[in-house]
């Protein structure tokens, strides 16, 4: 395992651990306000200050940390198993199968993924269902694509089609051979795919459509915070901090393969 | 040759019916959502101080919501069909002149944008690949790392406080001018340069392992002479492919700097006509995405064939 | 290689056609005015609020600060015996930008148009539009409507010649009377203008202005900071702090009557009751909404209407108040019990509600979030769901909206009972009472819309005010503030709480 690999490792223990155990131990309330403590420096009382509801910033970051997490985890294994299992479809029977799926790719990826989350979270409300099924509509493209050409690769390896002159049924052979081939790739992927997607939410927030209030969640913290970056910087640094280090952790851990792909 | 044509009309008409079901399955979209159109459309025609359950009606009728929504298909169909794409529903404005609008700013930006991220990265990537572990490899690894993991906005955000208002060099915001391009595609031209320099890296890697560089290499051919006429050519082919596929996506995914830098380009038109639900408009600017997306792909096929025949073999079932 | 090197000559080739522009610098003598709203094409009715504000089109009437209505392109006005019959007579002298002169002709053919698009004189009973001389034009209501001076003074109500329109009268291209005329566009976010020098009143000081459509509001902040525009409308609190320490600057912030208000589902089983609607509203923190959130506490709402509407502010009403205990009481005296979750129950159900916000207003979500604290603490649970703002008239129209905090316009008619009885009167429109009718407000409405007599009239206004007050069909919450930045290098800077007048009227460049 290399240098870069292992710090990835660190960093994403670290913030899971600040994430999962923190909230327990500390049990200021997130959603808590007081508005005659509004913008309060990082200090004793409230450890990174307060936002402009005078909620404790620190309560919300590691609070809004596991919805973010949620998501974005959710969203990647979402689009990991569908375009693995459409990925492996196509590339195992070819044809019209093959024609139908990969022009299903291209339709998603031509279709204009913005539009999705806004009709859907201004319709529906931005909940964590609608955010989670918004960003995943066009992310399995990347998996079916990948699936596909390493199984068409792969089929026509020699052991591959002796199994399948032995008589060996389909689901059998794609979990003998192909699986096992495939899934360090798409793992890299998805480690990637949870950054890009921690990414996209905070861009969602940006334009105004994001989760509901009074949910914490970093992408959103961040663009309520740009409104008093000169009197409380801390409003964006601290969500702007955590979201850099996650991602950063996930593009080490997903190391040089990404560089390959340009992902 | 023949089998080029034949691969080249069978893409182009593929392309052609991805584009026109993105635009058909953003109507239905639009369509299966709840909620009443002629109320959004109304609001955002009239803004929500006008709005009034006459004018609710009055929209209503005049643009046709109270039909089916396969009459509306219908006019659509015919609209696209003849090349006239319509008329919005909510400025009454044709929607060929808005794209046109739209398009030319959007093209510029991504242009800009592009030429920005090859000058930075071309160098990059190159001397990465050259000498794979080096020092400089390292560091512009760490550079592209961290310009992935920040938001865009973010970065907008900050060349917008030290340029323009701390030292007031480029405008803020706006786009009359070159002037007003410069921080959005210098934003955007980073956030692309981080991605394709690594690709452009991995494309050399590859080049200077190959067996052909090798025996180049063995036959005695001197360095220069070796980079121009084998190296450039074969590395050039996977990092054109993927110039084109970030090219269509710096057309309708740059919605979030489009916003911050108040560049009305065609994301900046998209936000705004699902907003108000302006159909006519909606559709012509996904039809315009596919399209571009489609021809973007083919155009950098093309190209990669141009320059290596032996791709042509390889893609040949498309 | 030669095939490398042609696709990059053509790559940098098409690069070079892009962006034939160079750098061009900025003409020092344009006021540059940024605002949030973009147009939506060319015209008067959807548009004319650019057109109105940068002092291109002109209006019948107007209003001053306080809302007194006066004519503006009308010299005067006069009412028939049987309330219904208005003349008015335009000032003579006045010509189009298209050199053409004023009529009575062209006025009537703008106002029919705008008739015709259900602007807002749909809602004041006109029956006929037309003129009768050269200089006079005649409106008929179908019933006496005192209002009416009050509702030409809308944007919407702009006089353009007749040259403007197309044979369909849609308009082709913009001719109004106004100190400045039309220059050019770009899209529906830039118009650029230059004066007018036949202007019939005092021409203009400033040669050329530009109007920037900028919808995202740290964006204006930007482009002010950065010296790329002389005004700013519309800034976020925070931004105006900035702006106000910065001496390059002036900021000023008024309420305007432009509320944010809770409108409530009254036909729902906990808002029917005076008293729970009274409970709710005293337990809301207005003061602290106002000083914390908007950094300026003369905007909490203590009845609907600012001071700045001064004809619609009655400073002998009895005040909203902050009173949390006052609210437990209330709520216990209606029959609500704390539950075993700290939330009130009666007969089994909890006082548990839905509220519909929208971001386009950037301050409404984070108002909702303070309210929603503040009610928990009474024992009442308030979800907030912020979604598109057309989410709530769609839900008001099926009735199934159970609470929505909206910021209503009381000022696009300087009279606000165009809104007050299009919204809390006989018929309540998208924005206006959900499920609340009041037999004696419709009455005491109707009487105003009929009475010509200022004395009487001001009298029933306050009437109006005490009925909204007691019954409480809308709970306003905090009066919109209303935050102009503008740059010191200009003077003569009045800004209307209306905003129905020209943003640039009176300014003059500093020697």
């Amino acid at each position: 395992m290399t240098l870069p690999r292992k710090c990835g490792i660190l960093i994403i223990t670290l913030v899971l651990v600040a994430v999962l155990v923190i909230p327990i131990l500390v049990r200021t309330s997130p959603l808590d306000q007081n508005l005659s403590l509004t913008l309060s420096q990082p200090g004793r009382d409230h450890l990174l200050g307060t936002d402009h509801l005078g909620r404790s910033v620190f309560s919300r970051l590691t609070h809004g940390g596991r919805i973010s997490l949620a998501i974005s985890i959710s969203c990647a294994a979402i689009s990991l198993f569908i375009g693995s299992f459409l990925g492996i479809l196509a590339g195992f029977r070819e044809g019209l199968t093959d024609l139908l799926i990969m022009r299903l790719v291209d339709a998603a990826l031509a279709f204009p993924g913005t539009l999705l989350a806004i009709v859907l979270a201004g319709t529906l409300g931005g909940s964590m269902l609608t955010l989670m099924f918004a960003l995943s509509a066009t992310m399995w493209c990347d998996y079916c694509r990948l699936v596909r050409n390493m199984t068409r690769s792969l089929k026509h390896l020699e052991h591959v089609q002796a199994g399948k002159l032995l008589g060996f049924r389909t689901p059998f052979l794609v979990k003998k051979y192909i699986v096992p081939e495939i899934l360090p790739q798409i793992f890299t992927l998805s480690t990637l795919g949870v950054g890009r997607t921690i990414l996209n939410i905070a861009g969602l927030g940006f334009l105004g459509i994001g989760l509901q209030p009074p949910l914490p969640e970093w992408g959103s913290m961040v663009n309520q915070g740009i409104g008093f970056l000169s009197e409380a910087p801390w409003l964006v640094a601290a969500p702007g901090a955590m979201i850099f280090l996650t991602v950063f952790g996930f593009q080490l851990l997903a190391g040089q393969w990404s560089d390959n792909k340009g992902i | 040759m023949e089998k080029i044509a034949r691969c080249i009309a069978l893409r182009f008409f593929q392309g052609l019916f991805v584009a026109f079901g993105v635009s058909t399955l953003t109507f239905v979209l639009l369509m299966a959502m709840p909620g009443d159109l002629a109320v959004k459309v109304t609001m955002a025609r009239y803004g929500e101080d006008g709005l009034s359950n006459e004018r609710i009606e009055m929209v209503r009728t005049d643009s046709g919501l109270d039909r089916s929504p396969l009459w509306l298909y219908g006019k659509w169909l015919g609209h696209t069909l003849s090349f006239n794409l319509g008329y919005s529903m909510i400025s009454g404005r044709p929607v060929r002149d808005v794209l046109r609008f739209h398009m030319g700013l959007s093209f510029k930006l991504a242009a800009a944008a592009m030429l920005i991220s090859l000058i930075l990265a071309l160098p990059m990537g190159i001397i990465s690949g050259l000498r794979p572990g080096s020092r400089m490899d390292l560091s512009a690894s760490a550079f592209s790392s961290l310009m992935v993991s920040m938001p865009s906005f973010v970065v907008g955000a900050f060349f917008i406080l030290l340029l323009a208002i701390r030292f007031r060099v480029f405008p803020a915001a706006g786009f009359q001018g070159s002037a007003h391009l410069v921080l959005p595609a210098t934003t955007l031209g980073i956030g692309l340069c981080a991605i394709s320099s690594r690709v452009i890296r991995t494309a050399v890697v590859e080049v200077k392992n190959s067996f052909y560089l090798l025996f180049a290499r063995i036959k005695g051919l001197s360095g220069i002479h070796l980079a121009l006429n084998h190296g450039i050519r074969n590395a050039s082919v996977p990092v054109i492919t993927f110039l084109a596929l970030q090219m269509a996506h710096v057309l309708d995914g740059v919605v979030v700097l489009e916003n911050l830098f108040n560049w009305p380009g065609i994301g900046f038109l998209l936000l705004e006509s699902i907003q108000g639900r302006d159909i006519p408009m909606i559709q012509a600017v996904s039809l315009f995405i596919g399209l571009f997306y489609v021809g973007a792909n083919l155009t950098a096929d093309l190209i990669c064939a141009w320059l290596d025949p032996r791709v042509l073999s390889q893609k040949g079932d498309i | 290689m030669k095939k490398v090197w042609c696709l990059f000559c053509m790559t940098l080739l098409c690069w070079i056609l892009f962006c034939p522009s160079v750098f061009a610098a900025g003409d020092a003598q344009v006021l540059r005015v940024v605002a949030p709203w973009k147009a939506k094409g060319v015209n008067i009715d959807k548009s004319g609020f650019i057109f109105a504000r940068m002092g291109c089109v002109e209006m019948l009437t107007t209003a001053d600060r306080s809302g007194h209505i006066s004519g503006l392109l009308a010299e005067s006005w006069k009412v028939a015996e049987d309330g219904r019959t208005w003349t008015f007579i335009l000032k003579s002298g006045i010509t189009f930008h298209d050199q053409t002169p004023l009529t009575g002709e062209a006025a009537a053919r703008s106002l029919k148009v705008a008739l015709k698009n259900k602007n807002v004189l749909s809602k004041a009973r006109v029956e006929s539009i037309r003129a009768v001389g050269p200089l006079s034009l005649e409106i008929v209501t179908s019933e006496p409507f005192s209002a009416l001076p009050a509702y030409l003074g809308h944007y919407s109500n702009g006089i353009v010649s007749q040259a403007s329109f197309d044979e369909n009268n849609h308009i082709k291209t913009i001719y109004g009377t106004g100190q400045f005329k039309l220059a050019s566009f770009e899209g529906d976010s830039l118009f650029r203008f230059t004066a007018y020098p036949d202007y019939w009143g005092e021409p203009s000081k400033i040669s050329h202005t530009e109007y920037h459509a900028v919808p995202k509001g740290e964006t204006r902040g930007f482009m002010m900071k950065a010296g790329q525009a002389e005004m700013a409308f519309t800034l976020s609190p925070m931004d105006a702090q900035q702006l106000q320490n910065n001496n390059e600057f002036t900021v000023d912030t008024l309420s305007i009557p432009r509320t944010r208000l809770i409108i409530l589902n009254t036909s729902l089983p906990f808002f029917s009751d005076k008293t729970v609607r009274q409970a709710v509203s005293l337990a809301i923190d207005r003061r602290g909404i106002a000083t914390a959130l908007l950094r300026n506490p003369p905007s909490a709402a203590e009845q609907l209407l600012p001071p700045t509407a001064a004809m619609w502010h009655d400073p002998d009403l009895a005040p909203l108040t902050y009173d949390p205990q006052k609210a437990a009481a209330l709520l216990a005296q209606a029959g609500w019990k704390p539950g075993s979750d700290g939330i009130l129950v009666k007969n089994k159900e909890r006082f548990s509600f839905e509220i519909i916000t929208y971001a386009a207003r950037p301050m409404l979500p984070p108002v909702a979030t303070a309210v929603q604290d503040q009610l928990k603490k009474v024992g009442i649970e308030m979800k907030i769901t912020v979604g598109e703002s057309s989410l709530i008239p769609e839900k008001h129209n099926d009735g199934t909206l159970q609470a929505a905090l909206v910021a209503r316009n009381f000022g696009q008619i300087p009279d606000a009972v165009g809104t007050i009885y299009g919204d809390y009167g006989p018929k309540p429109g998208a924005w206006g009472a959900l499920g609340w009718q009041s037999d004696s407000l419709n009455r005491v409405l109707a009487e105003y819309l009929a009475t010509f007599d200022q004395n009487k009239a001001q009298a029933l206004r306050n009437q109006t005010l005490e009925i909204l007050q007691q019954e409480l069909p809308v709970i306003p919450v905090t009066w919109y503030e209303h935050i102009v930045a503008y740059s010191n290098r200009l003077e003569g800077v009045h800004i209307d709480p209306y905003e129905i007048k020209s943003y640039v009227r009176g300014i003059r460049w500093k020697k």
